[in-house]
């Protein structure tokens, strides 16, 4: 029987974090980087004549340029916690999976420092982990409920390109549907 | 008599005196400047150190910083202020321009975008708007102030399908109707929900607000007020409507025109009759190519169920407040396109319908998925074999009956549950999944006859409900 080949993680400073292969694949980005540089893992335990020993030993190693160390062992220890679990399909009944409530596992992991929890989006993003990004985007969802626009653009650090007449015929033209 | 010697009181206010404070302002080349005390108050507050890094990082404009501190005190609050004249001379002398009050609001927020500008949006745009899609629907018309991108993105979704409401229809339809706004929203609008108007104050609006969202409008529901022609006529437009539904409507409706404006929307997949009147002379109509669901309501009569010529397509076909409908009419309309329903529901009243008018309708109708059926129109009959044989070629799909019931008293003994029990054991019912029946029937949920019928959908995998 073949023995797994062993992914490590290095993060844009250097540090290297071993994994497993079920928690690595947790990002789709890094799964579909597996896919081509292994065989999927149900074959693995097959076809061990054909690689070549010495090569077999060596970790792989996956590099992650925007993701720092302190944001990639959070990432993964997400990972890792979900490691059993899938996920059902994105794609389908999106509306319900918006108005879901946060898991709270989900919400006591992110309960982090407003830049941390922005560079796990970040990473969440880039590493493409769908489940974890929304979790992440719930729960900034959350601090900005009933913010007014101007909270929210120092929230995102967004630029206000309106002029006042502007925003007070928007505001006068979307009357109807205030609290609705 | 009033005393003439005595001094008058003086109405006017006197003129406001300026005078300079004793503290000094030195600049790089140690040069003194005159200030008020309370002009630098924010100065030597605790935020002192960030004026001075905005001292730094306005490099180009070293007289951004001071503006906003100089045209306050130099310039007049009002018309009747005076200008210290000295006091502007000298600011200008130093090469400060001097903003008069109407453009603070604006130099603020150019100095706040410039600083935002600089440190960069804190997350990319595409995921601030998936996190504002999280956030309440009800807070989307205060987020499209945030910035013009964000109110391009978010337009969209608040016209897309209107909350709308008797307090807010006509500010709506003012709003998408007005010829400066032609155009604009045009392929916004997908649902327009009218059922909780009550009165329209202008019928021609409904007509109007149709046409100017004909290119994207999807599902109509209609108010229960008057649906005229202008409105009918408007419909001819919307070639992407799949749902109309009139069953509110309270005036007349001319079945004719109906169909002469929905003959050609390819798209249409749902119509519902109003329920209070029709009319209706000829029968022979171009029914939509792609109708499955129909629901007969309103003025509706036996002869237009024989005469017409249903479409092939329909697959699920209600009954609802049909007055002149008897048990003929309904029966023959379920010979003729009973064979390809799914779905039959016959609701509560219909009061020219016997007490067994519906007991016909799982002999006609083999391939029905879900039957809904009130007690007042259905009996022991329904379940007998007779009028339920099983069928010779598969098994019997029907997955779903419910029984509803108005309330009237007595009508819950119309229907034993055993007899429901020996079709299911008889398989005559193979792949019945679930039965709901109303609590208005009476049955004891506690009598051997109903944990009987408990007992053998449970063993069958099937579930028994009340509601």
């Amino acid at each position: 029987m073949a023995k797994e080949r062993q992914i490590v993680i290095i993060t844009s400073d250097g540090d290297k974090f071993p994994v497993e292969r079920k928690v690595a694949e947790k990002s789709i980005l890094i799964k579909n980087m597996l896919k081509n540089l292994l065989p999927p893992e149900d074959e693995q335990e097959d076809d061990d004549s054909d690689v070549d020993v010495d090569e077999d030993d060596e970790p792989i190693e996956i590099p992650t340029q925007n993701v720092r160390s302190a944001v990639m062992k959070n990432i993964l220890e997400w990972c890792e916690h979900y490691k059993d679990y899938e996920f059902p399909d994105d794609e389908q009944d999106d509306d319900s999976k918006k108005s879901a409530p946060i898991d709270p596992w989900d919400s006591n992991f992110l309960n982090v420092d407003q830049e941390m929890l922005y560079e796990i989006i970040l990473a969440a993003n880039y590493l493409n982990i769908k489940p974890l990004l929304n979790a992440g985007c719930k729960v900034v969802a959350e601090m900005i409920r009933g913010k007014s626009p101007e909270e929210i653009r120092k929230t995102f650090n967004i630029v206000n390109d309106f002029t006042p007449e502007e925003e007070a015929a928007i505001r006068r033209e979307n009357e109807w549907a205030e609290d609705r | 008599m009033a005393n003439k010697y005595r001094p008058k009181k003086i109405i006017k206010s006197y003129y406001r005196k300026y005078t300079y404070g004793v503290s000094c302002l030195k600049d790089e080349n140690n040069n003194l400047y005159p200030i008020d005390e309370q002009l630098f108050t924010s100065g030597c507050g605790p935020d002192f150190k960030e004026t001075k890094w905005e001292l730094n990082y306005d490099k180009y404009d070293p007289s951004l910083v001071f503006q906003k501190r100089w045209y306050g005190e130099v310039w007049p609050v009002s018309k009747f202020q005076k200008i210290d004249v000295l006091k502007v001379a000298l600011a200008l002398k130093r090469g400060l321009t001097v903003l008069p009050p109407w453009l603070e609001i604006q130099y603020e927020r150019q100095n706040e975008n410039r600083k935002m500008e600089r440190e960069g949006m804190k997350l990319p745009f595409e995921i601030i708007v998936k996190i504002l899609e999280f956030t309440e629907p009800k807070e989307r018309t205060k987020q499209l102030l945030i910035c013009r991108s964000i109110y391009c993105i978010l337009l969209r979704n608040i016209y897309c399908y209107p909350k709308l409401d008797s307090t807010n229809f006509n500010p709506f339809v003012e709003l998408l109707t007005c010829r400066e706004n032609k155009g604009r929203f045009d392929h916004f609008v997908e649902v327009l929900d009218l059922s909780n108007i009550i009165q329209v104050a202008k019928t021609s609006y409904v007509g109007k607000l149709i046409r100017r969202c004909s290119a994207s409008l999807q599902i109509f529901i209609s108010s229960q007020s008057n649906f005229g022609l202008t409105s009918l006529i408007s419909l001819r437009n919307c070639e992407k409507l799949k749902i109309l539904d009139l069953s509110l409507v309270s005036g007349q409706v001319d079945l004719k025109e109906l169909f002469r404006c929905i003959c050609n929307l390819h798209a249409l997949e749902q119509l519902s009759f109003p329920r209070s009147s029709i009319r209706c002379e000829d029968y022979q109509f171009d029914w939509p190519q792609n109708l499955w669901y129909l629901k007969l309501q309103g003025g509706i009569t036996d002869d237009f169920l024989m005469n017409s010529v249903f479409p092939s397509t329909i697959r699920s076909l209600e009954f609802a407040h049909c007055p002149n409908v008897s048990d003929e009419g309904a029966n023959d309309i379920l010979s003729k396109i009973g064979f390809q329903l799914e779905r039959l529901s016959v609701f509560y009243p219909m009061p020219m319908l016997s007490g067994e008018g519906f007991n016909f309708a799982l002999l006609y109708c083999p391939n029905l998925k879900m039957l809904y059926a009130s007690i007042s129109y259905i009996s022991n009959n329904l379940f007998r074999m007779e009028y339920l044989p099983p069928l010779a070629d598969k098994d019997r799909p029907l997955k779903h009956i419910i029984i509803d019931s108005p309330g009237q008293a007595g009508e819950g003994a119309k229907i034993d549950p055993d007899e429901i029990t020996s079709a299911i054991c008889g398989d005559r019912l193979p792949c019945l999944h679930s039965l709901t029946y109303s609590k208005h029937l009476g049955w004891n949920i506690m009598s051997d006859e109903i944990q009987d019928l408990v007992f053998e959908m449970e063993n069958r995998g099937g579930e028994v409900y009340q509601m």
